[in-house]
C-alpha cells in the first residue's frame, strides 16, 4: 500500500521572521529524518527570508529526499484554511501532520482550534517578547512540546509530539460534551457584573 | 443625590458660560469674571471627582464577574429576552482570542444583536470575523435557534502596533471621536428600537478598549448613558501569563471597567484580580464543527 500523504508546516510569523528556525528545517539531515517519520511533504513560512530560503533551497534540491517535497513561502492571508487544514488528518486519504511554528499565540490558538500536534520553537533573540514565557505555559499545560531551534532537538520533539498526541485525545476529545471543557472556568457570555449589595453581604456573612 | 449634583454642574457650566461672555464683551470686567471663571472651574472639577468616585463606587470591588448558581439545573445565567452587546476587536491576534471565547457553541441568539468595533485597515479582523459569524449562523441553523443580528462599526484606530507611544494621544483622539457614535447610535432594527444601548461592552487588550472604556465612563459622568447600561467586561488576554497588558493595567488603576478578569492564574494574583481560567479554550474546535470520524 503507498504510504498516505503526511504534512508538515513550518511557520515564523509574518512580521520579524526567525532565520534560525527556517536554516534548521532546511537541513538536508532534518529532511531525511521527516521522510523516514512517513512525512510526504515539508512546507515552510519563513516571512522576510523568503529570498535567501528559496536560495537555499535551489541550492540543495538534489539532497531532496524521494518522496519528500519541500516549499519555502513568505506568508499567507489565513494560514489556518491555507496551510494547516493540509496538515489535518482525511478520512483515508491523508494522515495526521505536525505544526512546528514560533510562540507566536495566533499560530498556536490555529493549530490547537483545527487540531495538530505542535511543536513550538521559541525565539530567544526577541528581547522583551513573551515567546520563551508562552512556550514554557503551553510545555506545562501539554498543549505542545517545546524545542530549540536546531534540527536534532526538533527531531527529539518530533517523537515525543506523538506520545504527547496521543495523551491529548483523551484530555480533549472531539465532540466533547458541552459546555465545559476547563472545570471551573467561565463562559463569556455568561460574564455579569456582580451585584454590589451581594458582595457586601457575602463579606458580612465571611466576617 | 443624583439630582443635587446635577444641579450643581449645571449652575458651574452656566456660571461658567456667562463668565466668559461676560470677558468677550466688556474687558472691563476682567478681574471679576476671571474670579467667576476660577471658581466655575473648581465647581466643575468638584463634580466631575464626585461623580467619578459615585460611579466607582457603584461597581463591586473586587470587579469580578458572577458566578452562575451551582445548585440550579442548566448552570446558566439567565439572559435577557433581548440583548445588545458590543465587541472591540483589536488587531489580529485580540480578534482571534475575541471570536474564540465568544465562539463556545452558545446559540442562543433570538433578538440579540453583536455590534463589533474594528479598527480602520484592519481587514484580517474582518475576515475573522465574517467566518465566525458564517459559523455561528451555521450553527444556529443545525439547532433551529435563530443567530441574531449583528453590524460593524470601524474606528480609526488608537494605537498602531508599534507606534511611539508619545504620539498615541492624537490617535486615540480620533479614535474617541468614532468611538461615541458606535456607542450611541442605536442598530437599526428591532432590538435597537427597543434597546438604545448595549448591555455589555466586551474588550480583551487592544489599546482600543481602553478608549471605549473611557468613553463610556464620561457618558456615564455627564447622565448621558445610565449606569446600568453599558458593563464594560475586560477579559485579559491569554498572551499575558505573568504580566497585564497596557490596557489592563489602565482598566486596573482607573477601576472604569465593571468586570476584569484574566486567563491565567499567575497573572491574576500578581494584580489580585479573578482568573477565569483558559476561556480561548472554550472555543469549538474544527473537529466539533465538521465531524470527521476516521482517524488514521
Amino acid at each position: 500500500m503507498a504510504a498516505l500523504p503526511r504534512n508538515c508546516l513550518v511557520t515564523v510569523g509574518a512580521t520579524v521572521g526567525f532565520k534560525q528556525l527556517t536554516e534548521q528545517v532546511l537541513h538536508p539531515a532534518f529532511w531525511q529524518f521527516l521522510s523516514s517519520e512517513g512525512f510526504t511533504s515539508l512546507r515552510i513560512q519563513c516571512g522576510p527570508d523568503i529570498s535567501w530560503a528559496s536560495a537555499q533551497l535551489t541550492s540543495l534540491q538534489d539532497d531532496v529526499p524521494q518522496g519528500l517535497t519541500v516549499d519555502v513561502f513568505e506568508s499567507t492571508k489565513n494560514l489556518m484554511k491555507d496551510e494547516m487544514l493540509l496538515c489535518k488528518a482525511s478520512n483515508g486519504s491523508r494522515r495526521n501532520g505536525l505544526v512546528i511554528s514560533h510562540a507566536g499565540t495566533g499560530t498556536i490558538l490555529d493549530a490547537w482550534k483545527v487540531g495538530l500536534p505542535v511543536i513550538v520553537v521559541p525565539n530567544e533573540e526577541l528581547l522583551d517578547n513573551h515567546q520563551v514565557e508562552m512556550a514554557k505555559h503551553l510545555a506545562k499545560e501539554g498543549y505542545a512540546i517545546t524545542s530549540t531551534a536546531s534540527y536534532t532537538d526538533l527531531q527529539g520533539a518530533i517523537h515525543k509530539v506523538d506520545l504527547l498526541w496521543e495523551d491529548n485525545k483523551s484530555r480533549w476529545p472531539p465532540h466533547a460534551v458541552k459546555p465545559q471543557k476547563n472545570p471551573g472556568g467561565l463562559r463569556l457570555w455568561d460574564m455579569h457584573p456582580q451585584e454590589v449589595e451581594k458582595e457586601e453581604d457575602a463579606q458580612m456573612a465571611n466576617d | 443625590m443624583a439630582r443635587s449634583i446635577i444641579v450643581f454642574s449645571l449652575a458651574s457650566i452656566v456660571a461658567l458660560g456667562s463668565a466668559i461672555f461676560t470677558i468677550t464683551s466688556s474687558p472691563r470686567l476682567l478681574k471679576r469674571s476671571t474670579l467667576t471663571i476660577v471658581a466655575s472651574g473648581i465647581a466643575l472639577i468638584i463634580f466631575a471627582s464626585t461623580r467619578h468616585i459615585q460611579l466607582l463606587s457603584h461597581r463591586s470591588r473586587k470587579r469580578s464577574t458572577r458566578r452562575p448558581n451551582p445548585n440550579s439545573q442548566n448552570d446558566r445565567i439567565q439572559r435577557p429576552p433581548m440583548d445588545y452587546n458590543l465587541f472591540v476587536l483589536g488587531s489580529g491576534g485580540h480578534t482571534k482570542e475575541m471570536l474564540m471565547m465568544m465562539d463556545d457553541g452558545f446559540c442562543d441568539f433570538s433578538h440579540f444583536h453583536r455590534r463589533y468595533l474594528i479598527s480602520s485597515g484592519d481587514s484580517m479582523s474582518e475576515n475573522h470575523l465574517h467566518d465566525y459569524e458564517e459559523s455561528l449562523a451555521s450553527l444556529c441553523k443545525s439547532r433551529e435557534t435563530s443567530p441574531g443580528t449583528y453590524d460593524k462599526r470601524i474606528v480609526t484606530r488608537a494605537r498602531r502596533v508599534h507606534q511611539p507611544l508619545w504620539s498615541t494621544p492624537w490617535t486615540a483622539l480620533l479614535s474617541i471621536v468614532d468611538i461615541f457614535p458606535a456607542l450611541l447610535v442605536p442598530p437599526e432594527n428591532e432590538v435597537g428600537r427597543k434597546l438604545r444601548y448595549p448591555s455589555r461592552v466586551f474588550s480583551n487588550g487592544p489599546a482600543t478598549g481602553f478608549f471605549v472604556a473611557l468613553a463610556v465612563h464620561l457618558l456615564k459622568m455627564t447622565y448621558i448613558v445610565p449606569e446600568s447600561c453599558m458593563k464594560v467586561i475586560y477579559i485579559e488576554s491569554w498572551a499575558r501569563i505573568s504580566t497585564l497588558s497596557l490596557t489592563g493595567k489602565l482598566l486596573l488603576y482607573t477601576g472604569i471597567a465593571d468586570v476584569f478578569v484574566t486567563q491565567h492564574q499567575e497573572v491574576a494574583a500578581r494584580y489580585g484580580v479573578q482568573n477565569a481560567g483558559e476561556i480561548v479554550f472554550n472555543s469549538r474546535r474544527l473537529d466539533d464543527i465538521e465531524p470527521s470520524p476516521a482517524k488514521c
